[in-house]
């Protein structure tokens, strides 16, 4: 059953003659449960997506629902519970003079959330996060400690849908590795559903079951992650975008072992 | 490998922090040919205070001791700070991760890099304006006439990289850092950055320090590479022989990287050591 649809979604910038078509008549559902994979190069409106679903910046479309709620114009309080997001850069989504605890207390004074304390302790424990950084600020923590941080604030209204925007790019691999098992982790206990942004072929192969490749604003096409890697895809952009991401990417041998 | 361009030997640098001394690079050495040497490391292994170290150019605060840095016929730890000016941007080029910093924002990109020709040559304006589109042209920019007026801001990621790096080789250096410079760009934009690095090497026969915290990356694109870890050079490996990495942060490094073809459930994470 799909908890996200949508159907033609545009999201221009500008007006007259400088407006630009970030997002361009975009189409796809995501089922409860699954992590789908939006991606694309810098540019393509794979974020302006996640932004659009949240409101952060307007689209049209013809279907925008969310949880089978039309969401195009009015969002209620019960959206922002069901539906959170994560950033990139987690020095840059964190407030800098907050403690840790403060960042998790805040949104959920603003969203009247009851028993935040136990709730925070709770968020704390899912992503792993030790009480004695409680009273840490942003720049005393490790930049996976913060992703950590941000990813809590994230589970405090214990949503259901979490919007992730190139969740690991900014963190070095073995920490990477970390904060996608906790994702893997986080998904199987709280049956969460993802909507992925990145541009690392890598990931969302790891990551997704489905992902739609973007360029330019539009989807090029959406198709299962097993043919996106066993030479299943049909447009040329596709192809190109796996070639490029093999040729500085994995060993070789690897590669040709897994094509054979 | 050929002739050394530079020679590190020995190389520490500390910090006197709040909470004590603390080393961010304990004891790298390296010689570097016309080659492609990558330096690879996580964030806080020191790999960008090695390529600083090289081009005396760390901050103030640290504290650099080498048994030497040779470039050539120059003691770059003891030289004055007069023979580092004509060494920064003439003999060695660095070229650093996001070109929106490492532009000014305010003069038009080919006057930018006509005024680094000038500043290391004694070029009339003409000339420097000449040589400047010459070299947008060989880094291949379409249209070299027009990019040559235009603003950092009108350019995209990979275009910015390329006036970049046509910035440092217009004063023909011998080495060139490039310190993650293709970590911000998209992977189509990458592989066209990386050729042209290649090329440009290949062809001038430059020394490249490719700092960079992609493993696979550079694994593909140098000869030669070192692993970094807590400011020590764990491994040194030809980049061919990486997959046959005895060190167990390299090879946790490799291991916990998502792959396209294989499937896992979870990734392997890195268990660190003190010793290391």
């Amino acid at each position: 059953m799909p908890v996200i649809k949508i159907d033609n979604l545009s999201v221009t910038f500008g007006e007259g003659v400088d407006a630009r078509r970030a997002v361009d008549g975009v189409s796809f559902s995501v089922n409860r449960g699954e992590t789908f994979g939006l991606v694309g190069e810098s540019g393509s409106g794979k974020s302006t997506i996640l932004r659009a679903i949240t409101g952060l910046v307007h689209g049209d479309a013809d279907t925008l629902q969310v949880a089978s709620e039309d969401v195009r114009t009015k969002r209620g309080r019960e959206f922002y519970r069901k539906v959170q997001m994560v950033f990139q850069d987690p020095y840059e989504a964190l407030h800098p003079r907050h403690t840790v605890w403060r960042q998790l207390m805040e949104p959920a004074r603003i969203q009247g959330i009851p028993s935040a304390e136990a709730r925070g302790n709770q968020a704390l424990d899912s992503v792993g996060l030790s009480r004695a950084l409680l009273w840490r600020y942003p720049h005393q923590l490790s930049g996976g400690q913060r992703q950590r941080v941000a990813i809590a604030r994230a589970l405090m209204s214990g949503p259901d849908i979490l919007l992730l925007d190139e969740p690991t790019s900014a963190l070095d691999v073995s920490v990477q590795a970390e904060i996608l098992n906790l994702f893997s982790d986080l998904q199987e206990e709280h049956g969460l559903t993802y909507l992925m942004v990145s541009h690392d072929l890598g990931v969302v192969a790891h990551m997704c079951k489905r992902t739609a490749v973007m360029q330019a604003g539009k989807i090029v096409e959406t198709l299962d992650v097993d043919a996106l890697i066993n030479g299943g895809a049909v447009q040329e952009y596709t192809k190109k975008l796996i070639a490029a991401s093999e040729a500085y990417g994995e060993d070789p041998a690897e590669i040709a072992a897994a094509h054979r | 490998m050929s002739e050394t361009l530079l020679s590190v030997k020995d190389l520490r640098i500390s910090f006197n922090g709040a909470a004590g001394p603390f080393d961010a690079v304990r004891g790298v050495s390296f010689d570097l040919g016309r080659e492609k040497l990558g330096i690879v490391g996580e964030s806080g292994s020191g790999k960008s205070m090695t390529g600083r170290a090289i081009m005396r150019l760390t901050p103030p605060s640290a504290l650099v001791k080498a048994e030497h840095i040779q470039l050539g016929d120059v003691d770059i730890l003891h030289a004055s700070e007069k023979t580092m000016y004509g060494i920064r941007g003439r003999r060695i080029g660095l070229i650093m991760q996001d070109p929106k910093y490492s532009l000014n924002p305010v003069v038009t990109v080919g006057e930018q890099i006509a005024e680094a020709y000038r500043i290391h040559t004694r070029a009339t304006s003409s000339q420097a304006r000449e040589k400047a589109a010459a070299m947008l042209g060989a880094v291949q920019i379409r249209d070299p006439e027009r990019v040559y007026r235009m603003y950092p801001h009108e350019m995209s990621g990979g275009m910015g990289q390329r006036i970049m790096i046509a910035m440092m080789l217009v004063s023909e250096p011998e080495i060139l850092i490039a310190d993650e410079a293709t970590s911000a760009l998209d992977v189509t934009v990458r592989l066209e950055i990386l050729n042209l690095l290649n090329e440009l090497v290949e062809k001038r026969g430059l020394g490249l320090i490719f700092i960079s915290h992609d493993l696979n990356l550079v694994r593909r694109f140098c000869d030669r590479v070192l692993i970094m870890y807590r400011g020590r050079v764990v491994e040194t490996l030809n980049a061919s022989e990486l997959g046959q990495a005895t060190h167990p942060y390299t090879k946790g490094l490799l291991e916990a990287m998502p792959r396209i073809h294989t499937s896992r459930k979870r990734l392997p994470v890195l268990k660190r050591d003190e010793a290391w």
